[in-house]
């Protein structure tokens, strides 16, 4: 009788912790019904699989760079953004003028922008002191009320675009007309930095 | 006379050194605004370290140098020259904005060594504020747990003692006044206790027996394998593989509050949320090799990215004609191919976080998928989800509609959202 019961129980368990090892965990992914389901038979794009590799492309990836010269559909002033990586291509950006207008969306598409991919090193208030500046992992990024007045709009779009110095290049990422929209709202601060010692003095003269 | 004369040098001195003082907190600031950007003092950066720097040139080079570094080079000068050819022709930017004054208060600066008791300073205050909310949380769920547990387990025990209590009062009443004892109540061993239902479903009537038994154990398990159907297969919740590289989302999502975005730039562009390509890695990583925690060496793990781009660490330089690999990340959330799902719609115009379908990802130091990503949860979100109308303008009937009629907001449900075609297609 109890010899029954214990029997049971062990077949009833390890029925259980079988049926739960089918469940994903760690490496696990877990138990696939209908696969064909799951996995899709054209390639698609970052889900490459293990039990069809893409014997076409370099390194078995579904993805490819485009063909050289390809330019992306809405970007036919590409070439004009076209610089090689070089310190006179650095200083010819310098006659690029932003061709987009510092409207409120502008504005705001810029600053959305800026929240995303500038502020770890620059900082919200764009005084470069981002959150691993501030620990001390990156080194101290020049605040931009220091560094705008001595470049132009161009000047910032190669920056952003191709890197210079410790920055990295930013033009995988960002779209030109993204590139101008975050040069916009970099610009306000230069007036906000100087509204803001203005506001500071008049403060003072008023506690006096 | 003497004494005078003396006054006077320790005067000087101290001036002096009062001066180099002020000196070196002038040049901190400025080498802070204008120069970190490619160099620091100990380490090789985009130029080169800054330590010795008065050793290795003379102070009036020097001050030349970094006025205008380019007309040193155009001028034949030998020194700079060698430094430029060194450094792959890359330009220092010329500080002609400097006074001779400020040059050398930077140099000073230099000679101090480096800010490195203000980084360490700084690293450790915000260690400290880190650890400080984690113990916090811990304090309260663990005591609170270990309290509750021990709780449960003393009750428990006073239940148990109780009920055997019983049972000995029970059996000593029975044994000290046996004619009170209903006779229908003495236990009859069950296959000669004829009233017993045991007695008739397996003796008198087996097959009925057999059947009820067999129904119930159907019923369980068929309850069971319903919800493990429903719940375990094909759904990957929990899921967290080894990647190849040991990316930690808490140390740079969580820590460093990088957004997002930052990383998986093309969430707000495309079907993708996409992982970030190697060249994301080194807009910081080109600088962060995490050295202090690998005595000096570069962390293996950042070592990946350098392998697999073909990046110089000591030379701060792309190897050329390098043979680049990609990075094989295992891929964690995959909806099934028959489902279509797009995540630019969801974060540009839904505007929902990705903690809502990830989970808290910022506290995660291997990523597992949270959420079961089956279809009652995708429509669940769809029938509470509002439609941002009022600042989308390609709603704008839509929200005339919605003002009409008085209502205060529209869900995606109403507005489509469970349409089967609309992700099965």
């Amino acid at each position: 009788m109890k010899l029954r019961n214990i029997s049971l129980a062990i077949l009833v368990g390890s029925g259980m912790a079988f049926m739960a090892s089918c469940s994903a965990g760690g490496d696990n992914p877990g138990i696939e019904y209908a696969p064909n389901m799951y996995h899709s038979f054209a390639y698609e794009p970052l889900s490459q699989e293990e039990s069809k590799p893409n014997t076409i492309n370099p390194n078995g990836m579904n993805m490819r760079l485009p063909a050289k010269h390809t330019i992306a559909r809405g970007q036919s002033d590409y070439a004009k953004y076209d610089f090689p990586k070089t310190a006179e291509a650095y200083e010819a950006a310098g006659s690029l003028v932003n061709p987009t207008a510092p409207t409120i969306y502008n504005l705001a598409e810029g600053k959305r922008l800026y929240n995303i991919n500038c502020t770890p090193c620059h900082g919200e208030d764009g005084q470069g002191n981002g959150t691993i500046v501030a620990d001390g992992k990156f080194p101290k990024v020049p605040s931009y009320a220091d560094r705008l007045p001595t470049i132009n709009d161009g000047k910032a779009f190669y920056s952003i675009k191709y890197g210079k110095n410790l920055m990295g290049a930013y033009g995988t990422v960002l779209s030109p007309n993204q590139v101008w929209q975050v040069i916009h709202y970099i610009n306000t601060f230069k007036t906000t930095a100087t509204e803001a010692t203005a506001t500071a003095a008049a403060d003072t003269t008023v506690k006096k | 006379m003497r004494l005078n004369k003396l006054l006077l040098l320790l005067t000087a001195f101290f001036l002096g050194a009062k001066v180099t003082l002020a000196d070196v907190a002038e040049g901190e600031k400025l080498f802070n605004a204008n120069c970190t950007s490619c160099h620091a003092i100990n380490e090789k950066v985009v130029g080169p370290a800054l330590k010795d720097v008065d050793k290795r040139h003379n102070e009036a080079w020097l001050i030349k140098w970094i006025k205008n570094s380019q007309e040193m080079v155009k001028s034949g000068d030998a020194e700079a020259l060698k430094i430029y050819n060194e450094y792959n022709q890359s330009v220092m930017t010329a500080f002609p904005q400097f006074s001779d004054g400020q040059v050398k208060s930077i140099l000073e600066y230099v000679k101090t060594g480096g800010a490195a008791p203000v980084q360490a300073g700084g690293g450790a205050t915000a260690s400290a504020d880190g650890a400080a909310p984690t113990s916090g949380e811990g304090f309260y769920s663990q005591t609170m747990l270990i309290g509750l547990s021990i709780f449960a387990v003393i009750l428990l025990f006073i239940i148990f003692i109780l009920v055997n209590i019983r049972k000995v009062i029970e059996r000593i009443y029975n044994e000290k006044f046996p004619e009170e004892l209903d006779p229908e109540d003495v236990k009859l061993p069950w296959k000669q206790n004829k009233k017993s239902t045991r007695y008739k479903l397996f003796v008198k009537h087996p097959v009925v027996g057999t059947l009820a038994v067999g129904a119930i154990i159907t019923l369980v398990l068929g309850l069971y394998g319903f919800d493990f159907a429903n719940k375990k297969v094909g759904v990957q919740k929990g899921y967290a593989p080894v990647q190849p590289i040991n990316y930690s989302h808490e140390l740079h999502a969580g820590k460093y509050k990088i957004n997002c975005q930052y990383c998986h730039s093309s969430a707000d562009k495309s079907k993708q949320a996409s992982i970030p390509s190697a060249s994301t890695c080194m807009n910081c990583h080109m600088y962060v090799k995490a050295k202090q925690k690998y005595n000096g060496q570069v962390s293996p793990e950042i070592q990946k990215i350098y392998n697999a781009v073909g990046y110089d660490a000591e030379k701060g330089t792309y190897i050329e004609g390098y043979k680049q690999q990609p990075i094989k990340w295992v891929r964690i959330h995959n909806l099934p191919d028959h489902a279509y799902f797009n995540h630019s719609q969801h974060v540009k115009i839904g505007k929902v976080e990705c903690q809502s379908c990830h989970g808290p990802i910022e506290k995660m130091k291997v990523v597992s998928q949270q959420r079961s990503l089956q279809m009652g949860w995708c429509i669940n979100c769809h029938r509470e989800a509002k439609v941002d109308v009022a600042n989308n303008d390609y709603y704008e009937k839509l929200h005339k509609d919605l003002k009409a009629s008085n209502k205060d907001f529209i869900t995606v449900a109403q507005n489509g959202g469970l349409e089967c075609a609309k992700c099965h297609y």
